[in-house]
């Protein structure tokens, strides 16, 4: 089926199967969704079957948790056949992964685990994310992981190994602000040095989300559950950047304790108005 | 430990952290502290954020999958055998779609529930049901086709059974447990289960309904050798053999099995032999 082609612009919002209804019975006021694309690799299932449905009047990104582009691993060739055979069926406008790994020696994690930031790193990267994206014939999206730890062995910065990421493999960057916002927490780091550190013409794609706060004797760690309304901290990092931002595709996303769609909505607004985009 | 690794022996190092080789043994790992940044929290603190993620996001999924089962066996000793599970049993796809399929093999192979086979056969009525309730089914059974075929062939028939369909048979009454076990949890009450007020032998059809749902059926033995019959291949003739049935009453209960989502094609096994005691009539007038 050739679906009419959509760009993400404006606000969009994770679709989470919560709200699919929503979605089937009508067509609310969301500018695009994201799905996870391992929910929806099976050719038969009924959420295949209504991402169908819904792609028909939303511009859809294909958001993946399970290439393991980071693992010292070969890529899973079976998982690149699934996931062709979803982006040929949808049609995404955009496809996203992580800079992560989540597998070794055939075992899968269901987590994204992270990487050092060394020379080794990024060329393994450069590799696998070149070799994804000439299989799966599609550019892909890299976002930035949420930290707690560092790796003594370490050759460059986060945003500096994102930039040479993109620029030798061709990739674009997907720029989550909550987790700059937790990482530079976590590791005591100012999340305004990584945004001033990032080549901005590379990202095509922003997420916002929340998180929790977790108390320790030493104080408080920040965990990246997707399960809050975006925090104030990371809008003001939003209205400091805001006319950079603007024009580049911003999602809400919510993982975990989904609320109403009306709430999630309600946050694609508040989106909406700290990047100064008129609302619907 | 010195901390020049290369990527492949940090990432072994690391993973071998997260997944302890006996649950017990958690405490003990060392959490690579030679390998990290200092900060204001320990690096256990820190690794133990990933230890969680690894083990909350599979064993949620189990708790999904089988609230019935985690009924059955008590919340504290699910929560026990899903921590297993997870670290003893890798996940080897990056997607969660066959997951919960091998989790009832471990159930049944576990020592402790040995003497407790309706524990696992529970888990699996509890998996078919969740995989059926997934699936796409647009009844779309090719009445046209069939009608087309010649009597000579008829008895050759061999009807498809739909992927929406599990069979499965128990020596208790799996379906009066898990109505009993649903209602329980739906009013979070606790429920004291002895084996024998389920003592009887059951045959047990699982099928998404008109709505789209998971749904379960008792069937009698006669209509559970044929469905068994169906998913063996077996052609119409074998079918009526098999229970020195009458034509017409297979085809009748055929019929009722396709307007149900049960069936949902057919082919013809030239090389089966034809039936000599059932009375024969034409398809078209049938189906």
């Amino acid at each position: 089926m050739a679906y009419q082609q959509h760009l993400l612009t404006g606000t969009g919002i994770g679709l989470r199967q919560p709200h699919v209804e929503h979605f089937l019975q009508g067509t609310p006021a969301a500018g695009w969704l994201e799905v996870h694309s391992e929910n929806y690799l099976q050719e038969k299932s009924k959420r295949r079957h209504q991402l169908r449905h819904i792609r028909n009047h939303y511009a859809i990104s294909c958001h993946g948790i399970g290439l393991s582009l980071g693992s010292s691993d070969p890529l899973s060739q079976t998982h690149i056949k699934s996931l062709k055979a979803l982006f040929n069926d949808i049609e995404p406008s955009l496809i996203s992964e992580h800079l992560s790994w989540s597998s070794l020696n055939g075992r899968f994690y269901n987590d994204l685990l992270p990487l050092p930031y060394t020379h080794e790193s990024l060329n393994h990267m450069i590799t696998q994310v070149g070799q994804a994206q000439d299989l799966l014939g599609r550019q892909i999206l890299i976002e930035n992981p949420s930290s707690y730890l560092a790796f003594k062995q370490a050759d460059m910065s986060e945003p500096e190994l994102l930039n040479q990421l993109s620029q030798h493999s061709g990739c674009k960057l997907l720029l989550d602000l909550n987790n700059i916002f937790v990482s530079c927490s976590n590791m005591n780091t100012d999340p305004y040095d990584y945004l001033a550190s990032i080549n901005w013409h590379q990202v095509g794609e922003i997420h916002l989300a929340g998180h929790t706060l977790k108390q320790l004797p030493q104080g408080t760690i920040r965990i990246d559950t997707h399960n809050n309304p975006v925090c104030e901290e990371v809008w003001g990092m939003v209205t400091t950047y805001k006319d950079t931002l603007k024009h580049i595709p911003c999602l809400i996303e919510w993982d975990a304790d989904i609320p109403s769609l009306d709430v999630l909505m309600a946050e694609a607004k508040k989106a909406q108005h700290y990047l100064g985009i008129a609302h619907d | 430990m010195t901390k020049d690794l290369n990527l492949a022996q940090l990432q072994t190092y690391f993973a071998n952290q997260l997944v302890p080789k006996k649950p017990a043994s958690l405490a003990e790992l060392d959490p690579l502290s030679d390998l990290l940044v200092d900060s204001h929290f320990t690096p256990t603190q820190v690794f133990n954020i990933y230890r969680n993620n690894f083990l909350i996001s599979l064993s949620d999924m189990l708790e999904q999958i089988f609230p019935i089962t985690q009924v059955l066996v008590g919340y504290d000793y699910f929560a026990h055998i899903s921590r297993d599970f997870v670290y003893s049993v890798p996940l080897k796809q990056p997607h969660l779609n066959d997951y919960g399929s091998i989790f009832v093999s471990f159930l049944r192979q576990l020592k402790a529930l040995e003497k407790m086979q309706f524990v696992g056969q529970m888990a699996e009525l509890e998996w078919h049901l969740d995989y059926i309730s997934h699936i796409y089914y647009k009844p779309d059974f090719d009445f046209k086709s069939l009608a087309k075929i010649s009597e000579e062939h008829l008895l050759n028939i061999q009807f498809r059974l739909s992927d929406t369909c599990h069979l499965q048979t128990s020596k208790l009454d799996l379906i009066a447990l898990h109505k009993d076990l649903s209602r329980a949890q739906k009013l979070s009450k606790s429920t004291t289960i002895t084996a024998v007020t389920y003592q009887q032998q059951s045959y047990i059809l699982g099928l998404q309904n008109h709505l789209g749902e998971a749904a379960l059926m008792p069937l009698d033995q006669r209509h559970w050798t044929w469905l068994i019959g169906l998913q063996n291949g077996l052609t119409l003739a074998q079918l009526c053999d098999l229970e020195n049935t009458d034509l017409n009453l297979l085809i009748a209960q055929i019929k009722d099995w396709i307007a149900l989502g049960c069936i949902d094609g057919f082919s013809i096994n030239s090389s089966s032999s034809s039936i000599t005691n059932a009375n024969l009539l034409k398809p078209k007038e049938y189906l």
